[in-house]
């Protein structure tokens, strides 16, 4: 309860900030152009030939959901990465301003422990976050289910899967700042956990080019624990353009994630809870 | 205190389940590489070969002669074909007895009635698989050498005129057919010497050249030396044999490519996946030098290409392919997995289904 006063705080203060009603504004004026812009007679087509010849007609027509998957899955990298990037930058403050000189004497003051002020710093980012994707996948759904008439949760997933990749970045932010504060720092090793979640979901083609030894080592033991943040953008393309995905992996990349970023966020517990303010 | 460390423990659990997790989510790892021996000196089976082979008299130079001295080896005294020229010797008995000579044994097999070991060996008295224990393929002709005592000559041989010629050789000469018009055909060439060296070419003086330096009437620099023959292939090839590896619209690459590599160096370890090593050798340092880190830059690109092209089964092999400098030499070094192999030539195994 006292974890949920801190994140209604942070979202209050995150209402009063220009960054967020610029990212409601940039999602709204995509989807007002999608909307009433976008050229639609493929899906058409497709949808009244349905109607017209039923199954009788080995249609040559692609359907609708198929003819829109490409449309979802170029959507859904749009979420995730773009997602990821602002969250990058317009979350790196959050943290060094609840540790800021003063703030924090006072909120140490209040009967939350220390835990709980972490843990709901957290948590209002990941609803800021899953708030900002599933307005613009929800969004799209209904531009695409009122224009086509083509009415799927795909998008909807696929953008929880940018929430999912988002977690282990911010958790290591936050840890970060817990260890000095400072918003360049923390939104520094936001990008560097990016880079290193792409950079890791190439491992495999990555790792001849090092000699077998130490070199080769050392990126194979740094590589393993790291969130394989391309790939997971991949699986959301898939599901958002309903490709086979397979359910093993997807949850083996989902659950990796969310384990590193609840380990990052321990981390940064840990700490919180050593230092003196 | 004791409760502020079981957030670190907590981390670190986290950290093992995410680090099992994710190493999960990459799926199924290819089997690691088999391990391929590479050929690069003499092994003590190949040191017992070789001494077995030294079977000519040592020929004592006379105080006012120096030259090279006659390998005792006959193939390889029979090889001094002179400096530049080219080389390469097949163990055809122990290619015969490994895996991959098993493989090609079986895809002539499976020709059927047109099998030519079974041709020669009930035509002619020579047994392919028993009988020949080297074959070397130089640019003058063919060289084998082997036990062919129950060999049928004066069959193999029936159009063909037969002189004797040194101490213990007979050359055999077969006339080509005549023919109007346009450049004559070379006579077929052949010698037999104490029914151990076979010569098969298109000139009598290589036959007869070949012939005197096994027999010690002639110079011997030798092509192959003694310490060179090691594994299952192996041999030498010149500037000109190179150019003939490239196609024609490669000279100007061709050129540049003998200008700088004088002579390779070839070894070849068969006796369970193929091993190769060549090793190429210059007069100008730096230009061997460029060579081989230009080679090896295309083999980088070239696996980093297949790997993003998901072509595992070349990334491997060229996993395998590194270039080894060495001053005014560098070795490239190749392998081929016997599974690879056996892919290849599944269209002669028709039971092992298609590749």
């Amino acid at each position: 309860m006292k974890t949920w006063a801190v994140t209604l705080d942070l979202l209050r203060e995150a209402r009063s900030r220009k960054w967020f009603l610029f990212l409601g504004g940039a999602i709204t004026l995509g989807l007002l152009v999608l909307g009433l812009s976008l050229k639609l007679e493929v899906v058409d087509g497709a949808l009244a030939a349905s109607r017209f010849f039923g199954k009788s007609l080995d249609n040559p027509m692609m359907s609708a959901d198929v003819a829109l998957g490409a449309v979802f899955s170029v959507a859904s990298q749009f979420i995730f990465y773009g997602g990821m990037l602002f969250g990058i930058f317009s979350c790196s403050d959050f943290a060094p301003k609840l540790l800021s000189p003063g703030r924090i004497e006072h909120l140490l003051a209040l009967p939350v422990r220390r835990w709980e002020l972490l843990a709901g710093t957290f948590l209002g980012v990941l609803i800021l976050a899953l708030a900002g994707a599933a307005y613009g996948s929800v969004g799209l759904t209904l531009i695409f289910g009122v224009k086509a008439g083509v009415w799927t949760v795909r998008p909807l997933l696929s953008a929880m899967l940018a929430v999912v990749g988002f977690i282990p970045v911010y958790a290591m932010m936050l840890t970060a700042a817990v260890f000095a504060r400072s918003a360049a720092l923390s939104s520094g090793v936001g990008g560097v956990v990016f880079a290193l979640g792409v950079v890791t979901s190439y491992r495999d083609t990555l790792l001849p080019m090092f000699s077998p030894g130490l070199g080769r080592f050392s990126f194979n033991a740094l590589t393993v624990l790291m969130p394989r943040l391309a790939r997971l953008a991949e699986l959301s393309s898939q599901l958002a353009g309903a490709k086979p995905v397979s359910a093993t992996v997807a949850l083996s990349l989902i659950g990796g994630c969310l384990a590193f970023g609840a380990g990052a966020l321990m981390v940064g517990i840990w700490r919180f809870e050593e230092r003196d303010f | 205190m004791r409760r502020r460390r079981l957030w670190l423990v907590a981390a670190l659990l986290l950290f093992a389940v995410a680090g099992f997790l994710l190493w999960h989510s990459d799926g199924p790892r290819p089997p690691p590489p088999p391990k391929v021996d590479i050929p690069r000196r003499l092994r003590p089976a190949e040191v017992t070969r070789m001494n077995q082979r030294a079977v000519l008299p040592v020929v004592q130079p006379k105080a006012e002669v120096r030259g090279p001295v006659r390998p005792r080896d006959p193939m390889l005294a029979a090889l001094a074909f002179g400096k530049g020229s080219s080389a390469v010797v097949f163990e055809a008995n122990a290619l015969r007895y490994s895996p991959v000579g098993q493989l090609l044994l079986d895809c002539l097999a499976s020709q059927g009635k047109d099998n030519p070991v079974q041709m020669l060996k009930d035509q002619y008295g020579i047994d392919v698989l028993k009988d020949l224990d080297r074959v070397a393929v130089t640019p003058h002709g063919l060289l084998l050498t082997g036990d062919f005592k129950t060999a049928k000559w004066d069959d193999l041989f029936q159009h063909a005129s037969e002189d004797r010629y040194g101490d213990d050789a007979r050359l055999y000469e077969i006339a080509p057919p005549e023919r109007d018009g346009g450049e004559a055909p070379k006579p077929f060439e052949s010698a037999v010497w104490n029914n151990q060296l076979v010569y098969l070419g298109n000139s009598s003086d290589d036959a007869r050249a070949a012939i005197d330096r096994v027999e010690g009437r002639a110079p011997t620099e030798a092509l192959i030396t003694e310490d060179q023959t090691y594994g299952e292939v192996y041999g030498v090839l010149g500037t000109q044999e190179f150019l003939k590896m490239f196609p024609p619209e490669e000279s100007e690459l061709a050129q540049k490519f003998a200008a700088a590599a004088q002579q390779v160096e070839l070894h070849v370890d068969a006796r369970n996946d193929v091993g190769i090593q060549a090793s190429i050798h210059g007069d100008s340092e730096q230009q061997v030098e460029d060579l081989g880190k230009s080679l090896a830059g295309m083999l980088s690109a070239a696996r980093l290409e297949a790997k993003a092209s998901g072509d595992d089964q070349l990334s491997q092999l060229l996993d395998f392919a590194q270039v080894q400098p060495d001053g005014s030499s560098f070795s490239l070094e190749m392998a081929l997995p016997l599974d690879y192999l056996k892919k290849q030539l599944a269209w002669c195994h028709p039971d092992a289904g298609t590749p």
